[in-house]
């Protein structure tokens, strides 16, 4: 074997490592607000990398959850989209568990005026 | 012989953490609406040990509901995350299949003022309690 098909063979190797390839395991969307009302868009990562099938962060949906919530202290979140996902590099020997999180973060009070407006 | 079985019990000692250890992955995750009150916090979870992957039914998760609910009897729970974990043990021939709910009581500091209830009277919260458990919408 000469060192040309060392060197090859180790390319290929890095090349294989460095590719990823997503996969979506979950999706869900909560009720959404009136199009007025979605002005502000709030989003939250978290993700927990595992390395031969050992899993570094699990508690990385709490992180997430208290990252998105504290992104809007005084509204409410509505129109949630949670995205559920891994990350696969090199056959899987090292992953990534990915959430993700995105919503309106909807002043309450606003959107009881809209309300009596209407019904005025 | 003497070798042997000292490279043995090695052997067992540095992969015995590995086989007791138990490694928890997420199947899935979904979360709604979160409330303006954010006050109260609350959860419930179900459980179920799966040996050598036999599993006839997954009875278990519809509990979870009304586990949840019993945690605000007289409120409404609103921005409920849940989770849907795995947990192997055992180089994955025993696992448990835990889903786990968390969400705001609503009512829990403004019980007195009567805010933060749900539109739907007590007895009607009540009601909608046993209905099927349906998402919101699930792609």
């Amino acid at each position: 074997m000469t060192l040309r098909q060392v060197g090859s063979g180790i390319l290929i190797a890095l090349a294989s490592a460095l590719t990823q390839c997503t996969t979506v395991r979950s999706v869900s969307i909560s009720q959404l607000p009136e199009s007025a009302a979605r002005r502000s868009l709030v989003t939250a990562t978290a993700s927990s990398p595992v390395i031969f099938l050992i899993p570094f962060n699990t508690g990385y949906l709490d992180e997430a959850r208290e990252d998105f919530v504290g992104k809007c202290h005084k509204g409410a979140i509505e129109g949630v989209l949670s995205k559920d996902e891994t990350v696969d590099y090199f056959l899987s020997l090292f992953m990534i568990q990915r959430i993700h999180l995105q919503g309106y973060c909807v002043d309450k009070v606003a959107d009881t005026r809209t309300h009596s407006k209407r019904k005025g | 012989m003497q070798l042997l079985r000292q490279l043995q019990a090695s052997i067992l000692r540095l992969f015995l953490p590995f086989i007791m250890t138990s490694c928890t992955y997420t199947s899935s995750v979904s979360q709604t609406n979160v409330p303006p009150q954010r006050g109260h916090l609350v959860e419930a979870s179900v459980k179920k040990y799966i040996v050598l992957g036999f599993n006839f039914d997954n009875d278990e998760v519809l509990e979870l509901r009304h586990k949840l609910s019993e945690k605000c009897p007289n409120s409404a729970i609103r921005g409920i995350m849940t989770q849907d974990l795995r947990t192997l043990y055992f180089l994955g021939f025993f696992w448990a299949r835990e889903t786990h709910a968390v969400g705001y009581c609503t009512g829990h500091h403004t019980a007195d003022s009567g805010e933060g209830r749900s539109a739907l009277g007590d007895e009607d919260t009540a009601k909608n309690d046993l209905a099927p458990l349906e998402p919101e919408i699930s792609l």
